[in-house]
C-alpha cells in the first residue's frame, strides 16, 4: 500500500522535475528585477529614509510581493482560446460543472505552488539586498496575496471569454498587463504616484492584483488589510459576473453555428 | 554587397508573408509599441520621486536608453528573426536546410525569419528618440551606430548562448534567459550599478558596452572611448559566432537517435 | 563516365545521453550525464555513377538519413572520405552547394503563406542567378512539372501533391548535378506517387541530373531506380542493380496453380504458402531445386489447369531485407 503511494509520488516528482529549467530560469529573472530595483531604489532614496511611509526595506519587499503575484499566475486564457478555437470546447458542456468556474478554479491550483516558491525566493533575496522587514503579518499576506492573483485570474477568464470574438486576445492580455505594471502600481507603490495618477490608480481593479496585496504585505494595517480584501472581493465577482455573461452568449452563438 | 541583398530578400519575402495577415500584424506592431509606452509613465512617476537626476541620468537620458533598446532590439528580430530560436533550430535539425544553401550559414540562417512585432519596436524606438532628444547630427549618427551596435552584440549573444545547444543539449531556456537579462539591463540607468558586478555586465551581460557608455557618450563625447567600445561589440560578435562555428562539428542534424531512452 | 559520389570507409557516431531509471538516478544524471555512443553508420563504402538513379534502401533508423546528410556536408563524419563531384562536401560545402539539390521530405524550403513563385525567385537570389535567368528557369520547370496553374497560390492552399512538385522544381532551381531525394513519396497517393516517379525520370532524362533516392516505397524503386544499395544497421548488406536484386540474388520463384485435385507436394526446397482445395502457392528455394523438377513433380501427381511462374514481389523482397533473411 504504502509503496504504492510512494511511487506514484516518486513519479509525479520526476514528472515535475521536467519543469525544473523552467522553473529555475523564472526565478533567476525574478532574482534580477530585485537586484536591480534594490540598486536603483538606493538611489532614489538617496539621503531619504522614507518616500511616502515607507523605507527603502519596504519598497523592496513590496516589488517582490507583487512579483509573487504576476510571476506566479498561470495563463489560463491560453487554454480557452485554444478550446474554444479548435471546438473542443463543446465537449466540455454537457459535463455537471460551470466550465468557467472549473477553469479559474485550475488557475488558482496551479498558481499557488508556483507563488509560495517564488515568495520564498523573493523573501531571501529581499532580505540580502534590502534586510529584514519590521513587520510582517503572514495570515493578512497569504489572503490578500491569493486576492491579488484571484484578481489577475479573473481577468484572464474575461479575456479568454473574448475568443469567442476574437482571433487572437493575447493583444488584450499585453494591455492588461500594462495596465497592472503601471496603473496597479506593480514597481512603485501608487503612494509614490503624482497626485493626478494615484487618485486614479488607487481603487482602480488593477490595483488590486499588485498594489494592495504588497503594502498590506510590507505596510500592514487592519483598515488596509479590509480594504484590500473588500476590493478583491468586489472585483473577483464583478469580473466572474461578466465573464459568465459573455460566455453564455458566447456558448449560444458557437451553437448556432454548429461549432 | 551580395549579403546585404539576401538580407533585403529575405526582408521582402518576410514582409510579404505577414502581410498575409494584416490585422495580426498590426495588432501585434501596434501591441509593442503600446507595451513599450507603458513604460514612460513608469520614469514620469520616477523622476517625480528622484528629482531632476538619478544618479547623473536625466529623464532624457533614460529615454535615449528606451529609444536605443527598441531600434536594437527591433533591428536583431525583424532583419535577423531566427536568432531568438537558434535552440531550436539545432536540436530539430532545421538548420539542413541553410548548410544546403551557397551562403554563409550563420547570415543565411539568422535573415530567413522575421518577427513582425519587432517593427512596432524599430518605430517606437524611432519615435521617441525624435521626440525626446535634441536633433543634432552627432547624436542622431550615434543613435543609429549604437542601434546597430547593440542589435549585432545581441544577435552575437545569442549565438553564443545557444550555441550551448550543440554541445548540452536543448539549452534553450537557459539562453534566452541569459539574453533576456540583458534586455531587461539595458534599460535601467547604468551608474545605479557598481562594484564587481560591473565586470558580469562587462562580459557575460555586456550591458555596459551597447547601452551605458552610450549614454556617456552622447553625454560628452570621447572618441577613444567610442573605438574601445566597438572593439568590445566585435569582439563579443566574434565569440558568438565562432562558438557557434565550433559547435557545428557536434551537430545531429536531428537524427537524435536514442534520445529518448 | 566519372564517379559523381565516392565514399569510403565512411562512419558516423552520436554520443547521446543516458537516461537512468528511477527519482535519485535522474538527479544524478543532471549533474553528471552519462552518455553511450552510437554508431549509425559504420564502414561504408560505394560509388554512384554520374547519371545514375541509385536507390537508398533501409528499414528506419537504419541510417539511410545519415547517410545523405553526411554526403551533402551537413553532418562531419568520425572517419572516412566523402568526395561529391570531386569535392569535399565538409571543407567545400559551400562551393559544392551550388552542384547539388535536396528534397528532405518533412522539410521545407517553400514559405508556407506565399505563393511558390516567391519561394522559387527567393531560391534563385540565393544560388546567385540573375533575374532573368531565375524567371527562365521558373518557366521551364513550371512547364515540366504543370505548376503553372497554382504558382500563384499560398502553398498553405496546395495540395500534397502539389507541394511536392514545387518542392522538387525548387531543389532544381539552379540546376544541380546530383539530386538527393530523402523519402519524397511519403503520404502521396498512387497517381501522385506515379506522376512524382515520372518527373524525376524526365529530370534525370533531360538534364542527366543524378538522382540519389530513398524510399520506402517498392514502387519508387522498381520503376525507377537502376541501381540499389541497402543498409541496415548502419552497415551497407547489398549494392546492385535492381533487376539482380529481383532475378539472380533472390533465388525464389513463386508457382500459382491450378488442379484438377488437391495437391500435396513435399519436396526439399518448396514451401507450400497457400493451399486450397483446387489451387495451390508454392514458393521454390532455386538453390535447392529448379524449376523444372517442381513443375514435374506436381504433373506426376494432379493434372494442372493453370499455372503462373513469377518473382517474389518487390515488397517481399524489401521486408525481407529489413528482417535480415538477405545476405
Amino acid at each position: 500500500m504504502i509503496r504504492k503511494y510512494s511511487t506514484i509520488f516518486s513519479f509525479s516528482l520526476k514528472n515535475q522535475m521536467v519543469y525544473v529549467p523552467a522553473f529555475m530560469f523564472r526565478n533567476v529573472f525574478f532574482i534580477l528585477v530585485l537586484f536591480v530595483f534594490s540598486n536603483l531604489w538606493r538611489v532614489v532614496y538617496g539621503a531619504r529614509d522614507t518616500i511616502a511611509g515607507l523605507t527603502l526595506t519596504q519598497a523592496l519587499w513590496y516589488l517582490a510581493f507583487t512579483e509573487t503575484v504576476e510571476l506566479g499566475k498561470v495563463r489560463i486564457f491560453d487554454e480557452i482560446q485554444t478550446e474554444v478555437k479548435e471546438g473542443t470546447l463543446a465537449y466540455t458542456l454537457n459535463r455537471p460543472y460551470s466550465y468557467l468556474l472549473f477553469m479559474y478554479a485550475k488557475g488558482l491550483g496551479s498558481s499557488v505552488p508556483q507563488m509560495l516558491s517564488l515568495a520564498l525566493i523573493g523573501s531571501l533575496f529581499s532580505f540580502v539586498f534590502a534586510g529584514p522587514l519590521p513587520y510582517f503579518n503572514p495570515a493578512a499576506a497569504a489572503v490578500v496575496l491569493m486576492g491579488g492573483v484571484g484578481c489577475t485570474l479573473a481577468w484572464m477568464l474575461l479575456i479568454g471569454v473574448l475568443s469567442f470574438w476574437f482571433e487572437e486576445v493575447t493583444p488584450f492580455y499585453w494591455l492588461l498587463q500594462k495596465l497592472i505594471f503601471i496603473i496597479g502600481g506593480m514597481f512603485i507603490p501608487i503612494d509614490f504616484f503624482p497626485p493626478w495618477l494615484e487618485s486614479l490608480a488607487r481603487y482602480s481593479p488593477f490595483a488590486f492584483s499588485a498594489y494592495w496585496p504588497a503594502i498590506v504585505s510590507v505596510d500592514y494595517s487592519s483598515m488596509r488589510f479590509l480594504t484590500a480584501a473588500a476590493g478583491q472581493g468586489f472585483y473577483i465577482l464583478l469580473l466572474l459576473s461578466i465573464s459568465a455573461l459573455l460566455y453564455r452568449r458566447g456558448i449560444r452563438q458557437l451553437s448556432v453555428q454548429g461549432g | 554587397m551580395k549579403l546585404i541583398r539576401l538580407v533585403c530578400d529575405y526582408f521582402r519575402i518576410n514582409l510579404a508573408a505577414a502581410m498575409e495577415y494584416r490585422a495580426a500584424f498590426l495588432s501585434q506592431a501596434i501591441g509593442m509599441a503600446v507595451n513599450n509606452s507603458a513604460f514612460i509613465l513608469f520614469w514620469i512617476i520616477m523622476y517625480h520621486q528622484a528629482g531632476p537626476s538619478i544618479e547623473g541620468y536625466s529623464f532624457r537620458d533614460v529615454m535615449f536608453l528606451w529609444s536605443l533598446a527598441p531600434l536594437g532590439f527591433g533591428i536583431s528580430i525583424v532583419f535577423f528573426g531566427n536568432s531568438v530560436s537558434i535552440s531550436k533550430l539545432i536540436y530539430s535539425g532545421e538548420l539542413d536546410v541553410y548548410m544546403l544553401q551557397p551562403k554563409p550559414l550563420v547570415l543565411n540562417m539568422l535573415a530567413s525569419k522575421m518577427y513582425v512585432p519587432g517593427l512596432g519596436d524599430m518605430a517606437y524606438g524611432v519615435i521617441l528618440f525624435l521626440a525626446t532628444q535634441p536633433l543634432t547630427l552627432t547624436r542622431i549618427g550615434l543613435f543609429v551606430l549604437f542601434s546597430l551596435a547593440m542589435a549585432a552584440v545581441l544577435i552575437g549573444l545569442r549565438l553564443f548562448y545557444h550555441s550551448f545547444t550543440f554541445f548540452f543539449g536543448n539549452a534553450e531556456e537557459f539562453a534566452s534567459m541569459a539574453a533576456e537579462s540583458v534586455l531587461s539591463l539595458i534599460l535601467y540607468p547604468g551608474t545605479i550599478f557598481k562594484g564587481p558586478v560591473l565586470w558580469l555586465f562587462r562580459t557575460l551581460f555586456p550591458a555596459v558596452w551597447i547601452a551605458y557608455i552610450p549614454v556617456r557618450l552622447i553625454q560628452s563625447f570621447d572618441l577613444a572611448l567610442l573605438f574601445i567600445t566597438l572593439g568590445a561589440d566585435i569582439l563579443i560578435v566574434t565569440a558568438g559566432v565562432m562558438l557557434f562555428y565550433s559547435g557545428l562539428k557536434h551537430y545531429e542534424s536531428g537524427n537524435r537517435i536514442g534520445a529518448r531512452m | 563516365m566519372a564517379h559523381a559520389i565516392e565514399v569510403n570507409g565512411l562512419t558516423k557516431e552520436f554520443s547521446s545521453k543516458v537516461k537512468s531509471q528511477g527519482f535519485t538516478a535522474s538527479v544524478k544524471g543532471l549533474l553528471a550525464p552519462r552518455y553511450r555512443t552510437i554508431r549509425a553508420v559504420q564502414d561504408i563504402s560505394f560509388c554512384v555513377e554520374e547519371g545514375d538513379i541509385l536507390a537508398f534502401i533501409g528499414p528506419n533508423g537504419a541510417g539511410k538519413s545519415t547517410t545523405i546528410k553526411l554526403i551533402t556536408g551537413i553532418l562531419f563524419p568520425t572517419s572516412g572520405s566523402i568526395s561529391v563531384l570531386g569535392m569535399n562536401p565538409h571543407t567545400q560545402r559551400k562551393h559544392l552547394s551550388y552542384h547539388i539539390g535536396t528534397v528532405f521530405g518533412q522539410k521545407s524550403q517553400l514559405w508556407y503563406h506565399l505563393p511558390p513563385i516567391d519561394s522559387l525567385t527567393l531560391l534563385g537570389s540565393i544560388y546567385d542567378l540573375s533575374k532573368k535567368q531565375t524567371k527562365n528557369r521558373i518557366e521551364f520547370l513550371a512547364g515540366i512539372f504543370e505548376l503553372e496553374t497554382f504558382l500563384d497560390q499560398p502553398v498553405r492552399k496546395l495540395s500534397l501533391g502539389q507541394r511536392i512538385r514545387c518542392e522538387i522544381a525548387g531543389s532544381l532551381i539552379h540546376s544541380p548535378k546530383i539530386l538527393f531525394l530523402d523519402e519524397p513519396s511519403i503520404g502521396l497517393d498512387v497517381v501522385v506517387k506515379q506522376r512524382i516517379r515520372d518527373l524525376i525520370l524526365k529530370i534525370n532524362k533531360e538534364e542527366k541530373t543524378t538522382i540519389f533516392l530513398t524510399s520506402h516505397d517498392a514502387g519508387d524503386i522498381e520503376k525507377i531506380c537502376k541501381r540499389a544499395l541497402v543498409i541496415n544497421h548502419g552497415a551497407l548488406v547489398w549494392e546492385g542493380t535492381i533487376k539482380d536484386m529481383k532475378y539472380s540474388l533472390l533465388n525464389r520463384r513463386i508457382i500459382d496453380v491450378k488442379t484438377d485435385q488437391r495437391l500435396c507436394i513435399d519436396i526439399p526446397g518448396v514451401k507450400t504458402v497457400k493451399s486450397k482445395e483446387y489451387a495451390a502457392k508454392l514458393e521454390v528455394e532455386l538453390s535447392a531445386v529448379s524449376v523444372e523438377e517442381v513443375i514435374q513433380e506436381i504433373m506426376k501427381r494432379v493434372g494442372i489447369k493453370d499455372i503462373t511462374i513469377s518473382n517474389v514481389p518487390m515488397e517481399e523482397i524489401i521486408s525481407m531485407i529489413y528482417q535480415g533473411g538477405f545476405a
